[in-house]
C-alpha cells in the first residue's frame, strides 16, 4: 500500500474517533447542566472544554450556547464536530478508491447532513437530535467499515487510527477530572455520571459495579476494565494487535519499535492496580498513557510514512 | 425536404451530413436495428431508459471537473442515449489512416530530437519547431525504449459534408476521455441488449488491457517484470475519474507526485512495505509540471529528479517529453508532407485545410474573413482560446484580430466547417446535434485501435464545440459488421 494512502486512512479514522468524542461530550454534558446551578455549569463548561485535546482560549465568561456554537460549528475550531468530519471526509476523498462505495456514501451523508444544520437550529431547540444523529452515522460508517472493506492493512490502518484517539481521548477526560477522583475537590454525582456518560460507559458501569459511585472504581472501569472498548486498556490493547498485523518494513527492524512502545504500555497497565496508581498520581499515570501514544503515533509515522530513503535501501 | 417517419416527424435534416438517414431521409442500413426499435418502443421507455442511464453515471460518479467555477466544480458526464453507429468498412479505412499517421508523427519526433533530417530538407520550417512551446530542448538525443514516443495518442477525426473522415487534430501529449468510452459501453449494453447483438457491435472492453501491454512493451532494458504506476496531479484534476478508473481497470498503482522518490537516478515510490522501485509511469501530467528540477520550477505537482532518472534510461514515461510539438495546431498543417516525407505515402485521411497566420499571405486571408473562420490558438486544447467566426459577436472578433496581429505565430485559421449531425434523445424528443469521433490509439510493440473511440456530442443546439468543458457530452460509439 502506497505510504500517503496509509496516512489518509489513519487521519480518516482518527477524525472520525474526534468527531465522535466531542459529539459524546456535548450530548453528555448538555443534558447535565440543564439542572445544574450557574457556578457548577461554569466549572462544568471549563472542564468540557479542557476534555478537547486542544482547549478553546476563552477569555473571561463563557455561557454554553456559545460553547455549543464553537463545537459543532466552527470549522476554526479543530475538534469542532464540523472540523472534524470535513476533514475526516477530506481525507477519504484522497483514497476514495481505497475504501467501499458504502463507507464513502455513509461519510458523505454525514458529511451533508452536519452541513446543513445551522445556527437557526441551535437557536430552536438542544441540539440533543442532531447529536444523537452524527452518532448514528459515524456508527453506520464504521459497520460499513467491518462489514464492507476487506480487514487487511488498509483495514488495520483505520483500527490504528481509531484506538489511538479513543485512547488519548478516554484519558485526556479523566485527567480532567484527576483532582476530584483522588479526593482533591468535590465532585457532584452528577458530575460522575456525565464523565462516564461521555466515554460510552455509564450502562456497563452501572452493570459491573452497580449505582455506587466510588473514585476509585470510575478509575479502574475507565482506565484498566480489559472489556470495555472505550477503556484505555483495551484500546491500546487493540492498538497493540493491530500493530502486529502490520508488515515488516524490509528487514530494518522498524515494526518491532512500534510494537514495542504498544507493548510497553499495555504491561505498564496490566500490572498496575488501581490503588498504586490514585496513591503514586492519577495524574502522572494518565499523561504517561498520553505521552505514549503520542509516541507510538510519531514511530508509525517514521516507520510507515514518512520514512527516510536510505533506510530503505539496499537492505 | 424530405418527410421522416414516427418517430422523427420533427427531426431535422439539413446541409450537414447525417450519420443516420441519407440526403433522401432513408435510414442508412446500419443503423435499421436501432430505428426499428426505436420505432417499436414507446417514448415512456426510452424516457426511462435515460433516467436509467442517468442514474448508473451518477451512482459510479463518473464525474469531471471544470475549472474557473468554485461552487460545484465536479459535473456528471451528459452522456446521450442513442449510439453512433459507424460501418466496419468505414472503420478499416479510419484505422488504416490513423496507423499511417501516427506512425509518421512517431517518426518525425524520432527525428527532430535526433538528427533534423526532416528539418535540415526545409520539408517542415526549423522555425516552426523551435518556437513552438512544446519543444524540449531536453530531449535533444534521448534515446526512448523502442523509439516510441506516443504511447496513448486520441485523435479528433470529423466528417466534411460528403461523410468523408477528416483529422481535426491530434492529442499526442496526455488525451483524455477514455474511460468515457468504456463505461459508456457498459451502460448501453445494459440499457439496449437486443439491439446491440442484433447491429454486432465490435468489442472495446480489452482497451485497458492493451494499454498495459503497451506499457509493459516500453519498459527500459531488462526490466522483465515491470513496475508500472499512474501518475496522477490528484484529486483536484478534471480527469481524477479517468485515472482512478484506469488505474483500478489496469490493476495498478495510482500515484501522486509526492508518493514517488528518486534516489541515485531511481525511481521508487514510497509504500508500508519499504520503497518499491518503478519502471513505466503512464503519466497525466503536463511535460511543464513533471520535474520542478526540468521544468517549471514552482511546480508541486511532480517528482523533482524524474526527468534525470529518465535520461538515464532507468524509467519510462508514456508519453515521453516533448511530444506536444507534434500535436501543435500550426505543424498540423504539414502532417501530409510529413506522411509523405517518411513514408512515401499520400496520406489515407485527409487535413482541414489550415492557414499558417505567421505567413503574410494566408494571415491577410484570414483577417479578411474572420466572421467565416475558425481560429484556434496553437498550444491550447478543450475548446479553450478558440474563435468561431460565425457564432461570435463583433467584439470578439475584433478582441481576436488584435490578438493575432500582436502574436501571429500562436493561431491557426480554418474555413467553418459543418460537422457531421446524429440524432439525440433530447428532453424526451429525437433532435439532431453536432458530432466528432476521438478513436484512441495505443502504440507499444505495435499500433492498436480499438474500434470505436469516443463520440463527443455539442448538446446546445446548432454548437460546433464538443469538448466537455464547453457543455459537449458523449455517446456510444459502435463499430458494426455490416456482413
Amino acid at each position: 500500500m502506497l505510504s500517503r494512502v496509509a496516512d489518509s486512512l489513519y487521519w480518516m479514522a482518527r477524525y472520525l474517533e474526534r468527531a465522535e468524542h466531542t459529539t459524546r461530550l456535548l450530548d453528555a454534558n448538555i443534558q447535565l447542566m440543564l439542572e445544574q446551578k450557574p457556578q457548577a455549569v461554569e466549572r462544568q463548561l471549563r472542564r468540557i472544554n479542557l476534555s478537547l485535546g486542544e482547549p478553546l482560549k476563552l477569555d473571561g465568561k463563557i455561557s454554553v450556547p456559545a460553547l455549543e456554537h464553537a463545537l459543532i460549528f466552527d470549522p476554526r475550531v479543530k475538534t469542532s464536530i464540523i472540523s472534524c468530519v470535513m476533514n475526516a471526509r477530506e481525507n477519504a476523498r484522497q483514497v476514495r478508491e481505497q475504501i467501499s462505495s458504502e463507507m464513502w456514501s455513509e461519510l458523505n451523508a454525514l458529511y451533508h447532513f452536519v452541513k446543513r444544520y445551522d445556527a437557526d437550529d441551535l437557536e430552536q431547540e438542544l441540539p440533543l437530535e442532531f447529536l444523537n444523529e452524527v452518532r448514528r452515522n459515524i456508527s453506520l460508517f464504521k459497520g460499513e467499515t467491518d462489514a464492507t472493506m476487506s480487514h487487511g492493512e488498509e483495514w488495520w490502518f483505520l483500527q490504528i487510527g481509531r484506538n489511538i484517539e479513543r485512547a488519548a481521548n478516554t484519558a485526556t477526560m479523566l485527567k480532567v477530572h484527576a483532582a476530584e477522583l483522588c479526593g482533591d475537590a468535590d465532585i457532584e454525582h452528577l458530575e460522575l455520571l456525565a464523565l462516564l456518560r461521555s466515554c460510552n460507559a455509564f450502562e456497563a458501569y452501572l452493570k459491573k459495579n452497580t449505582a455506587e459511585f466510588s473514585a476509585d472504581n470510575i478509575v479502574e472501569f475507565l482506565l484498566l476494565n480489559p472489556q470495555h472498548p472505550h477503556s484505555i486498556l483495551f484500546s491500546v490493547r487493540r492498538l497493540e494487535e493491530s500493530i502486529s498485523a502490520l508488515p515488516e518494513m524490509s528487514s530494518r527492524g522498524e515494526r518491532g519499535k512500534v510494537e514495542r512502545l504498544a507493548g510497553r504500555l499495555v504491561a505498564t497497565l496490566l500490572y498496575s492496580s488501581v490503588e498504586e496508581i490514585l496513591s503514586s498520581g492519577l495524574h502522572l499515570s494518565l499523561d504517561n498513557v498520553i505521552r505514549q501514544c503520542a509516541q507510538m503515533h510519531s514511530a508509525i509515522h517514521q516507520a510507515y510514512i514518512d520514512y527516510p530513503i536510505e533506510t530503505s535501501l539496499h537492505a | 425536404m424530405a418527410q421522416l417517419s414516427s418517430p422523427f416527424e420533427k427531426y431535422e435534416l439539413d446541409g450537414a451530413f447525417d450519420e443516420m438517414f441519407d440526403s433522401s431521409g432513408t435510414v442508412r442500413p446500419h443503423y435499421a436495428p436501432l430505428f426499428d426499435m426505436l420505432q417499436e418502443s414507446p417514448a415512456g421507455e426510452l424516457k426511462r431508459a435515460k433516467q436509467e442511464s442517468d442514474l448508473i453515471f451518477l451512482n459510479q460518479g463518473i464525474t469531471f471537473t471544470v475549472y474557473g467555477k468554485e461552487e460545484g466544480t465536479e459535473r456528471i458526464f451528459p452522456h446521450d442515449l442513442l449510439p453512433r453507429i459507424v460501418t466496419r468498412k468505414e472503420w478499416e479505412h479510419v484505422e488504416a489512416g490513423l496507423t499511417q499517421r501516427i506512425t509518421a508523427l512517431n517518426l518525425f519526433l524520432q527525428d527532430i530530437y535526433h538528427g533534423g533530417r526532416i528539418l535540415n530538407d526545409g520539408v517542415v520550417p526549423r522555425e516552426l519547431v523551435y518556437t513552438c512551446k512544446y519543444f524540449r530542448r531536453q530531449m535533444r538525443g534521448l534515446r526512448v525504449p523502442k523509439g516510441v514516443y506516443i504511447a496513448v495518442t486520441g485523435t479528433d477525426l470529423i466528417r466534411d459534408l460528403d461523410g468523408q473522415f477528416m483529422v481535426l487534430e491530434d492529442n499526442l501529449r496526455v488525451p483524455s476521455g477514455v474511460s468515457y468510452m468504456l463505461t459508456g459501453r457498459q451502460v448501453m449494453k445494459r440499457i439496449f441488449p437486443k439491439v446491440f447483438r442484433q447491429s454486432g457491435v465490435m468489442p472495446i472492453e480489452g482497451y485497458p488491457q492493451v494499454l498495459l501491454q503497451s506499457l509493459n512493451a516500453l519498459a527500459p532494458d531488462g526490466r522483465d517484470e515491470p513496475t508500472i504506476v499512474l501518475l496522477t496531479p490528484g484529486v483536484f484534476n478534471s480527469a481524477y475519474f479517468e485515472h482512478t478508473f484506469l488505474a483500478r481497470q489496469m490493476g495498478i498503482e495510482l500515484v501522486e507526485g509526492r508518493d514517488l522518490t528518486v534516489h541515485d537516478n531511481i525511481v521508487y515510490m514510497r509504500t508500508t512495505s519499504g520503497l518499491t522501485r518503478v519502471d513505466v509511469i503512464y503519466r497525466r501530467i503536463d511535460d511543464d509540471f513533471i520535474d520542478p528540477l526540468a521544468f517549471r520550477h514552482d511546480s508541486i505537482l511532480g517528482v523533482p529528479g524524474l526527468f534525470n532518472a529518465y535520461r538515464a534510461g532507468n524509467v519510462t514515461l508514456a508519453n515521453a517529453i516533448g511530444t506536444g510539438i507534434a500535436d501543435d495546431k500550426a505543424l498540423y498543417a504539414y502532417v501530409p508532407k510529413i506522411i509523405k516525407y517518411y513514408l512515401g505515402q499520400d496520406a489515407i485521411l485527409p487535413n482541414v485545410e489550415t492557414y499558417i497566420l505567421a505567413e503574410e499571405g494566408p494571415r491577410q486571408y484570414v483577417l479578411d474573413n474572420l466572421e467565416k473562420m475558425v481560429v484556434k490558438a496553437v498550444g491550447e486544447s478543450g475548446g479553450y482560446g478558440m474563435l468561431i467566426g460565425p457564432h461570435a459577436s463583433k467584439a470578439e472578433i475584433e478582441e481576436f484580430r488584435l490578438k493575432i496581429l500582436a502574436d501571429p505565430r500562436n493561431y491557426v485559421g480554418q474555413p467553418t466547417l459543418m460537422l457531421s449531425r446524429a440524432p439525440c434523445f433530447v428532453e424526451g424528443e429525437f433532435d439532431s446535434r453536432h458530432v466528432d469521433l476521438r478513436p484512441y490509439i495505443l502504440y507499444g510493440d505495435k499500433i492498436t485501435i480499438v474500434p470505436g473511440g469516443l463520440t463527443r456530442v455539442a448538446l446546445r443546439k446548432g454548437s460546433l464545440v464538443v469538448n466537455s468543458s464547453q457543455g459537449g457530452g458523449s455517446k456510444d460509439t459502435w463499430v458494426v459488421d455490416e456482413s
